[in-house]
């Protein structure tokens, strides 16, 4: 048995996302920046290095950055170069650019093979940034950065001293990176297109800071669960590899199971059925069986679901109140949630601010609202909640 | 079923599984073998240039995890089509020296420049060798990490084959590196074409389980289990076949009971199994305590040693936590250590990293509680450290888990006697007949085997003539003469002679099925080794799909002994669409749809076509007595089966103990009730001392006589002399539920405390206190020891007590 379950899937692992796919691969050919957000485990980071891979193909060049970790921007301008290290031709053509950067910090180019010794002068941060996105601007030809868990990265910053002009800044830099002369554009005749992506939503992140200026010209794309027809195509193909049947029924109480399909729940649920069976064709118990190892036996993947509101959200009790009250009452509306709050340290919440948490919790991932009611949109997540908490 | 090569005892490893050569590695491992696959399939699914998925195997001390990783480096090393794309390295356990990020990838390289020395040149293995040497002191740090790094890719070039790297207790290498270190090798392992990391740690950490650390995500995580009770026996069972002493060996085969109960004590730890397994071949000691006593004594040197690293102040935790023995929350340890909360939440923290201790999950409260993770340390500690009176606690504790699970095992027993002993025999004397040469014994075998068949068959000639098949082909293989005496030593017991004589056939015949089948009933029934079972009957099927007699045994084996019920149906039916006039199968499914499918409707109708076939089968009228008493509330139907099986044997207990506790529980006939517990005190059940005066007692709390009642508890307790029951447990199990339900529990647990009984039978007592104000959250608050049988017990109370009117 062997599925994916945490790096990037590529090549046959890569199952579906054909919609989504064609529409950032035409955004980004059309010029435009595009800013991915869905959960962890969603796939978006697979997702990111598919349109890549799509693009080279197409005589593209480019570059995949994970900026998660990265708490200062020497270390988030570190994570670029060595990914540009990384492509030769790429390296060879923009170096020179680096040039008088490095030797005015008396940095050897090549020994920097390596690691860059800015520190914490502002001013050297911004020279090195700006040589970044000018010699970013200088490829020629069709180049595409795909920067993941930029979100997280700001997060991070914001909590280094200065934090909050730092991130304002770092967002203003990257946005004047993508700002090109038209005449520039027109002499390039090609493309330098940013891709981000997050787990955690930027806009989300910009808005309550009043920066949706700096990425108001990346469009937003939101990936969700598969769609059914994917689902099945990803249970069909990976059960035939694994030698197994699933009928009909069962793969959809399989997506049923989930009630949001995204690749990783159908995967670990097909990967502990098909452990807790040993015949050929897995039957509904086994997918039964398999549910309650999966939530058992990743626990610490459903764990983000809590620990990313405690580190990127603040008064994070309170979206725990509304998200236990959820999983206990499997659908609450807002007048519930409201009456769960008298006598509570929340009781005088205004209905504002509660509607924009629970429009966190929605645009998150965590909820979904049908028929004026809060309901999870995974029943795994909600069971993962009533577990952890007690609320059975 | 495969044949595995033999385990050489000498080569045993308690601790450093590192120190054994290959084929010892391969032939002593015996547990975590389907985890051990699943890793091995998932290496080979990766190709030369595939992002890796990175694998963390997480289990306490003695959990098999450094075993597990020496096994996997040995298959890459040995199999061809494995080593032909990958090369294992495999760290020592302790990795002293690495302090820094370029150390770890310097010992990376180092094992992999000795694979290319020994395996493709040693000028190439110079070549990088000297690269080092030229690096070494002269670049800072955090450009060594990254220039080392290359070195490794460069060997990984020159081996052209894909490195997987083996790390135990990565959790203190990551500790030992910086974050930004950590943060490197994430950007380093996630690239196509990477190492691949197979970790192992005794508890979660920070660095994989936190949401924003750098391994979050990048590591599929598998537990270590401990073994469950059957993993545990059957480890033991395997080794101790391979013992020289044939009494010894016999002596492991008897004892099953007793190290049943041990493991409830020891944890399914696999050190310590191996090291009780060890402690027993110099013999089992008189009683369950002796052993016990051996088995402290062989770890206290290690538990010592383990107890010495840590500092005065963890230690001083750990004492309290293990004093207490049941789980503890912080309030009360800051009390008991007196360390302020500030100092004691991260030491708390560190013991649980450390793997030390571990939340008790199921207590519902908003502060944790703690306890020791390693089980049979806490019983270790307490006997060592506690009072004299704690100590005699756990003695005789260890007593009364023997008791129940030997009265649990005797149920068992005859389940799996009703169903199987008829056809086993027969098909065990064919097989013998088959290949017997001495003219006399052969015939007296099959003339056996006839009167055998004429007793299944009865009614039936479709079985009738399956068996005349059989006796029809005959066969020439010779044997020894030892087999002579086979039939003498497999009534007198001599399991060993039985089953060498079995195996001996099967592998001069792979496809005698008859021998297959003998050794699938001398596993299941005699041997309690029921894996091997499996196999032996999977093997017939193998041979014949249609051997109903196979199919059927398989279905009890999946239903009583490896609880997986939805096979042993699917077994039944096979059975019944075959031979729709097997009795035993339709018996067996009405069973099954009772206990675990609750398909009351579906397990009359199999009871009822079961007594279409055979209208006096006492089994089917039992099951019919209990569906009608239990689930179909018609307790004069039940009343009717039982009293139809009295009809047919005056003896039968089981009936008249059922009819008691209907007529006197349930429909409140004391008087009818009395007179028939009368007549079973003139049995031979009379000598049950302790249930005679647990009726009188119920009887008297009938009548509100509480004073009366309680005196007559007494005297029951007085009978057990300060000793668990032994075979009544089950009644005292229903008396505590019919006494609870008519409000005399309060009277019970003050009687049972009073007497000091409480302490011999706790998890009888705290199954009491759940049941009458408790509730399943005070059995959590118990420790795990004590927990685990407690509920049982609970359940079997609850049973009882949900048959009750109110």
């Amino acid at each position: 048995m062997s599925i994916k379950l945490g790096p990037p899937v590529e090549g046959k692992n890569f199952i579906g996302r054909k919609k989504v796919l064609n529409r950032i691969i035409d955004m980004l050919s059309e010029g435009l920046h595009v800013l991915l957000s869905a959960p962890r485990r969603v796939g978006k980071t697979s997702i990111a290095r598919r349109v890549l891979y799509f693009l080279r193909k197409e005589g593209w060049s480019g570059i995949y950055v994970s900026v998660e970790g990265a708490n200062n921007e020497v270390i988030f301008a570190q994570r670029i170069i060595d990914e540009l290290k990384k492509r030769q031709t790429l390296w060879s053509s923009i170096k020179g650019g680096f040039s008088d950067t490095f030797k005015n910090s008396n940095i050897d180019l090549e020994a920097f093979g390596a690691k860059i010794k800015y520190r914490n002068s502002p001013n050297e941060v911004m020279i090195l940034l700006e040589t970044l996105g000018k010699s970013i601007q200088s490829i020629r030809g069709n180049f595409i950065i795909v920067i993941d868990e930029l979100p997280v990265f700001l997060a991070h910053l914001e909590k280094e001293e200065d934090g909050k002009k730092r991130v304002e800044s770092v967002l203003n830099t990257l946005r004047s990176f993508r700002q090109i002369e038209v005449d520039e554009a027109y002499e390039k005749s090609t493309y330098t297109s940013w891709m981000f992506c997050g787990s955690i939503s930027l806009e989300s992140f910009a808005n309550q800071r009043n920066l949706a200026y700096t990425i108001n010209d990346v469009r937003s794309l939101k990936v969700g669960a598969y769609e059914l027809p994917e689902a099945n195509e990803y249970l069909e193909t990976i059960s035939r590899r694994e030698g197994v049947t699933l009928t009909d029924d069962v793969r959809d109480y399989i997506i049923a199971k989930t009630g949001w399909p995204i690749p990783f729940y159908l995967g670990i649920i097909l990967e502990e059925a098909i452990i807790s069976s040993d015949q050929k064709v897995i039957s509904i118990e086994n997918v039964d069986e398999g549910y309650k190892i999966a939530l058992k036996e990743h626990k610490k993947d459903f764990d983000q679901w809590i620990q990313r509101l405690k580190l990127h959200i603040g008064n994070f009790e309170i979206y725990l109140h509304v998200l236990k009250l959820i999983a206990k009452y499997d659908s609450v509306d807002l007048d519930m949630i409201k009456s769960s709050m008298v006598n509570t340290e929340w009781n005088n919440t205004p209905e504002l601010k509660l509607l924009a948490i629970l429009d966190l919790l929605e645009t998150d991932g965590y909820t979904v609202l049908e028929n004026k009611s809060y309901q999870y949109r995974s029943p795994i997540i909600r069971d993962y909640v009533i577990t952890q908490f007690h609320l059975a | 079923m495969k044949t595995t090569a033999a385990i050489n005892l000498k080569s045993i490893r308690k601790y450093n599984p590192g120190t054994l050569d290959d084929e010892d590695v391969i032939n002593n491992y015996i547990s975590r073998k389907a985890i051990f696959q699943k890793l091995i399939k998932e290496i080979e699914s990766e190709t030369n240039d595939s992002i890796p998925q990175h694998h963390l195997i997480i289990g306490q001390r003695g959990m098999g995890k450094t075993t597990l990783l020496k096994r996997i480096e040995v298959e890459i090393k040995t199999k061809e089509d494995l080593n032909q794309h990958f090369v294992p390295v495999l760290y020592p356990e302790e990795q002293y020296n690495i302090d820094r990020l370029s150390k770890f990838w310097f010992n990376t390289l180092d094992q992999l420049l000795d694979y290319i020395d020994t395996q493709i040149s040693s000028e190439e293995a110079n070549t990088i060798d000297n690269q080092v040497q030229q690096i070494i002191n002269a670049y800072e740090e955090e450009v060594l990490a990254d220039k080392a790094y290359k070195l490794v890719l460069q060997a990984i070039g020159k081996i052209n084959k894909r490195p997987v790297l083996l790390i135990d207790n990565i959790d203190q290498l990551f500790s030992l590196l910086k974050e930004n270190e950590l943060w490197q090798i994430r950007q380093k392992i996630t690239d196509n074409g990477a190492p691949i990391f197979i970790g192992a740690s005794s508890a979660p950490f920070d660095e994989v389980f936190t949401y924003d650390k750098a391994f979050y995500d990048h590591f599929k995580t598998k537990y270590l289990d401990p073994l469950t009770e059957t993993q545990f026996t059957d480890l033991i069972q395997t080794l101790a076949s391979n013992l020289n002493d044939e009494q010894l060996k016999l002596a492991f085969r008897q004892k099953q009971s007793r190290i049943q109960s041990l493991y409830r004590l020891a944890g399914g730890n696999i050190r310590t199994a191996i090291i009780l397994f060890s402690s027993l071949t110099n013999g089992f000691g008189d009683s369950i305590s002796d052993d016990l006593d051996e088995l402290l004594d062989e770890m206290t040197p290690i538990y010592k040693a383990r107890i010495e690293e840590l500092s005065d102040q963890l230690k001083a935790i750990i004492d309290e936590i293990a004093l207490e023995h049941k789980p503890i929350d912080l309030e009360r340890l800051r009390d008991r250590t007196r360390i302020s909360n500030n100092t004691l939440s991260p030491q708390i923290k560190r013991l649980r990293q450390m793997g030390w201790i571990s939340v008790e999950s199921n207590i519902k409260s908003r502060s944790n509680y703690y306890q020791i993770t390693e089980r049979f340390f806490n019983v270790w500690y307490l006997m060592r450290r506690s009072t004299r009176r704690n100590k005699r606690n756990i003695s005789v504790l260890s007593a009364f888990l023997k008791e129940w699970i030997e009265n649990k095992d005797s149920q068992g027993e005859l389940l799996l006697a009703q169903s199987i002993t008829k056809s086993s025999d027969i098909m065990t004397r064919l097989a013998l007949s088959d290949h017997i040469t001495d003219a006399n014994i052969k015939s007296a075998l099959i003339s056996q085997a006839q009167d055998g068949i004429e007793q299944l068959s009865a009614g039936n000639s479709i079985v009738a003539e399956q068996f005349s098949a059989y006796r029809r082909k005959g066969s020439n293989v010779e044997l020894p003469y030892w087999i002579k005496d086979f039939r003498t030593k497999y009534k007198s017991g001599d399991y060993e002679s039985v089953e060498k004589f079995l195996q001996d056939i099967v592998k001069n015949n792979t496809e005698n099925q008859n021998a297959w089948f003998g050794l699938g009933v001398l596993y299941q029934r005699d041997l309690n080794e029921y894996q091997k079972s499996k196999d032996c009957y999977k093997r017939v099927l193998e041979l014949d799909e249609k051997n109903i007699y196979a199919l059927h045994n398989l279905g009890n084996l999946y239903k009583n002994h490896l609880q997986e019920y939805q096979k042993s149906k699917d077994c039944f039916e096979k059975v019944l669409e075959l031979d729709d006039n097997f009795v035993h199968s339709w018996s067996e499914l009405g069973n099954l749809n009772i206990s675990h499918f609750h398909d009351y409707q579906k397990s009359k109708e199999c009871y009822e076509k079961a007594l279409s076939i055979d209208n006096q089968y006492i089994y089917a009228l039992n099951g019919l007595g209990n569906l009608y008493q239990d689930h179909l509330n018609d307790q004069d139907r039940a009343i009717e089966y039982y009293n139809k099986i009295l009809e047919i044997d005056e003896h039968e207990k089981v009936a008249k103990y059922n009819l008691v506790f209907l007529l006197r529980d349930i429909k409140g006939d004391k008087n009818k009730a009395r007179e028939i517990f009368l007549s079973l005190e003139n049995s031979e059940e009379s000598a049950i001392v302790d249930t005679y005066y647990l009726h009188h007692s119920l009887f008297e709390v009938y009548d509100q006589n509480y004073g009366l009642a309680k005196d007559y508890l007494k005297k029951a307790i007085e009978y057990l002399s300060n000793k668990p029951p032994s075979y009544t447990i089950d009644d005292w199990v229903r008396y505590a539920a019919v006494a609870i339900h008519k409000g005399f529990g309060k009277y019970l647990i003050e009687t049972l405390s009073a007497s000091g009984i409480h302490n011999i039978m706790r998890p009888y007592y705290d199954a009491c206190i759940a049941l009458h104000d408790g509730g399943e959250e005070y059995l959590y608050r118990q420790s795990v020891e004590v927990r685990e049988t407690a509920f049982e017990v609970l359940q079997h109370m609850q049973k009882y007590k949900s048959m009750l009117p109110d």
